[in-house]
């Protein structure tokens, strides 16, 4: 066992050599020349791109509830503002280490190394065997597996041998030995139309490793679900988003994500994507220079790139107009917007200076008729007890309006 | 023990015997339309549980006849074993209502195997989150659901299921890559290693250091001489 080991673990997880075409790239995106993809993804202005167009949404992304394995109280605490934007800050530092990035990896090779061929075991068994180290200092990466073939060769074994020798010795939980159903069609398709694309993700990186191609392919298919669907949300503030717009400004396919941006009216982010297209394509045509505003770029891009003038609508109605898409969607639903008006009328604090006015409850008929203002009982008790005591639960907080209000007037 | 068309016929419960009419010449209607949804045998030993397809569980369960026979709650919760005293002291669950024949092995079945309509099915996912635990991706304990042996397997069996199909989700344990065994150019260190369900509030946000006396029990001490007392002042009897 022990003779070949240095020349198994020659064989490690990082490829050195220069690879002629990337998986990454796909063959219809225009691209002649070769990119290293890996480089290009851990260089350092790209990752600063990736994490700053990955926004940080705690509640609903980060520590959304998840069904957990074990049950857990929920926590309440009382603290300051103070206090509250400290443990605000302290979970977003958390959330940080969450949004980690998957690693974008090309596909491993797939080649063996023949140990030994012992034509006298030839036809000694009908199946292969399969040896497994399962020593204690042994990690999943350098584990030595050997099979021996039935006509007697014993080789290494490939990578998907070695990572199914992993999950048979060395269980986790939720890694069955054999790929589960959601990954392939039908039950894919069901699982992304009720949104569950993080889901699908998440329990594809944990499965695989992320240099098999089969995490490239399934990983590489969703985007391209999202892509098409225009679900960008679902993804946003995952540990995925990196490799997603890293892969969309790879195939110089970022337009609907633009207009996603554009349609929430956040500038920055898509001036960033505009940068990442360039940091990922620097033979890209649109030029970007030093001290360009977010503005500028988004509309440099617009301009040379008129080809994607039908994908980016609502990039286009917030630079002209500065409403985003959901302002412009409302306009649209007239009855909608005298809803929001009836609201934001309801959302004027009636107090004793404007009681009176046309703010009033009583809104324009203020003018013919004049408001008088009743007390009523339980306001009249508690303002009796106001002068005794101050003080009590909740008759405090209202009284001290009240005075207030009256100084006003004074 | 092979029962005759005669005796099968008359064991079926009367609902799905019209509903087994029904089937050579339409269509199978919902329940609501058939109005079959509220069986009315009170006595089921011996009978036969009627088959049902998925499609019509899930429409059953959208049902009115199910929400004015559940209120909106899990099957289990109005569902009380026929047991003598605490139910912390019950016997074992038994191992199955429905025997190897199809037929009721008793009058009183378990909460899946009394609903003609209901059978666990990763497909509906459903009626298996009624048995998970609050906020987990575990089955409560089976003499808490009341269920038989045979549909709790059943039940984990599915929902094991469900999970790899994708209908039931969970939280994915959470994987730290260090970046430096993947990349080459990578040198810096990975952070401390994170996990779903690990942030705590007690770390995020740390009580102040308040210093709380501990309860002194009274355990070696000799306050109480009584007994150490006692050969003094204790009359002997002769």
């Amino acid at each position: 066992m022990f003779k070949f080991k240095p020349k198994i673990s020659a064989l490690a997880r990082i490829s050195s050599e220069i690879r002629f075409s990337s998986q990454w790239i796909k063959a219809s995106s225009s691209s002649n020349e070769d990119i290293n993809v890996e480089k290009l993804f851990v260089d350092q202005e790209v990752q600063k791109l990736l994490t700053d167009l990955t926004e940080i949404d705690l509640e609903h992304k980060v520590f959304r509830p998840r069904r957990t394995s074990i049950q857990q109280r929920s926590h309440f605490a009382l603290m300051t503002e103070e206090r509250l934007e400290k443990t605000r800050e302290r979970m977003r530092e958390e959330a940080r280490r969450f949004l980690q990035f998957v690693p974008v990896k090309e596909p491993r090779e797939e080649s063996v190394q023949i140990l030994a061929q012992d034509s006298e075991l030839k036809d000694f068994d009908t199946s292969k065997f399969v040896f497994t180290d399962i020593t204690f200092d042994a990690t999943d990466q350098d584990r030595t597996v050997v099979v021996r073939e039935p006509d007697g060769t014993l080789r290494t074994a490939n990578p998907e041998e070695h990572d199914r020798m992993n999950r048979t010795y060395y269980q986790k939980p939720n890694r069955p030995v054999n790929a589960p159903a959601l990954f392939a069609d039908p039950y894919l398709q069901n699982a992304l139309d009720k949104n569950e694309h993080e889901f699908v993700l998440d329990w594809a990186c944990w499965f695989y490793e992320p240099d098999d191609p089969s995490y490239i392919r399934l990983s590489q298919l969703v985007f391209d679900r999202i892509n098409e669907s225009g679900k960008f949300h679902v993804i946003t503030s995952t540990r995925h988003f990196g490799p997603f717009t890293f892969f969309l400004a790879l195939n110089d396919n970022i337009p609907k994500l633009l207009n996603y941006f554009g349609g929430l009216g956040r500038l920055a982010d898509c001036a960033n994507l505009v940068r990442l297209q360039k940091a990922v394509r620097p033979d890209w045509r649109v030029t970007i220079a030093q001290g360009d505003s977010d503005e500028k770029i988004v509309k440099d891009f617009i301009k040379q790139n008129a080809r994607f003038r039908d994908h980016i609508g609502d990039l286009q109605a917030f630079i002209s107009t500065g409403k985003v898409k959901s302002e412009h969607e409302a306009e649209k639903h007239f009855g909608l917007r005298e809803r929001l008006g009836r609201v934001d009328k309801r959302r004027v604090r009636i107090t004793s200076g404007n009681i009176r006015g046309n703010e009033g409850p009583l809104g324009e008929l203020s003018d013919e008729y004049s408001v008088k203002v009743v007390k009523s009982e339980g306001t009249g008790g508690s303002d009796g007890a106001e002068k005794k005591e101050e003080g009590r639960g909740r008759g405090r907080w209202r009284s001290r309006d009240q005075n207030t209000d009256d100084k006003k007037k004074e | 023990m092979l029962a005759t068309g005669g005796t099968i016929a008359r064991r079926l419960i009367h609902s799905s015997c019209r509903l087994a009419c029904e089937k050579k010449t339409k269509e199978v209607p919902t329940p609501e339309e058939a109005g079959y949804a509220f069986n009315h045998v009170e006595r089921k030993k011996g009978m036969y549980k009627p088959q049902h397809s998925i499609a019509e569980q899930v429409s059953y369960m959208k049902s009115r006849a199910y929400a004015e026979a559940y209120k909106g709650l899990p099957i289990y919760r109005w569902y009380k074993r026929n047991i003598k005293g605490q139910s912390k002291l019950q016997p074992p669950p038994r191992l199955f209502c429905i025997d190897k024949h199809g037929r009721f092995n008793l009058n009183h079945a378990c909460p899946v195997c009394r609903d003609e309509y209901l059978y666990f099915d990763y497909r509906n996912p459903s009626l298996i989150e009624q048995f998970l635990a609050d906020g987990t991706d575990q089955p409560i304990d089976i003499l808490k659901s009341g269920l038989c042996r045979e549909q709790y397997t059943l039940l984990r069996a599915q929902l094991l299921k469900a999970k790899e199909h994708g209908t039931i989700t969970f939280g994915v344990e959470f994987r730290n890559f260090d970046y430096r065994q993947w990349y080459k150019s990578w040198t810096e260190e990975p952070g401390k290693p994170v996990e779903r369900a690990g942030v705590r509030l007690q770390d995020i946000h740390p009580d102040p250091l308040v210093h709380f006396p501990t309860f002194k029990n009274d355990k070696n001490n000799d306050w109480d001489q009584w007994w150490i007392r006692h050969d003094k002042f204790a009359k002997k009897a002769k």
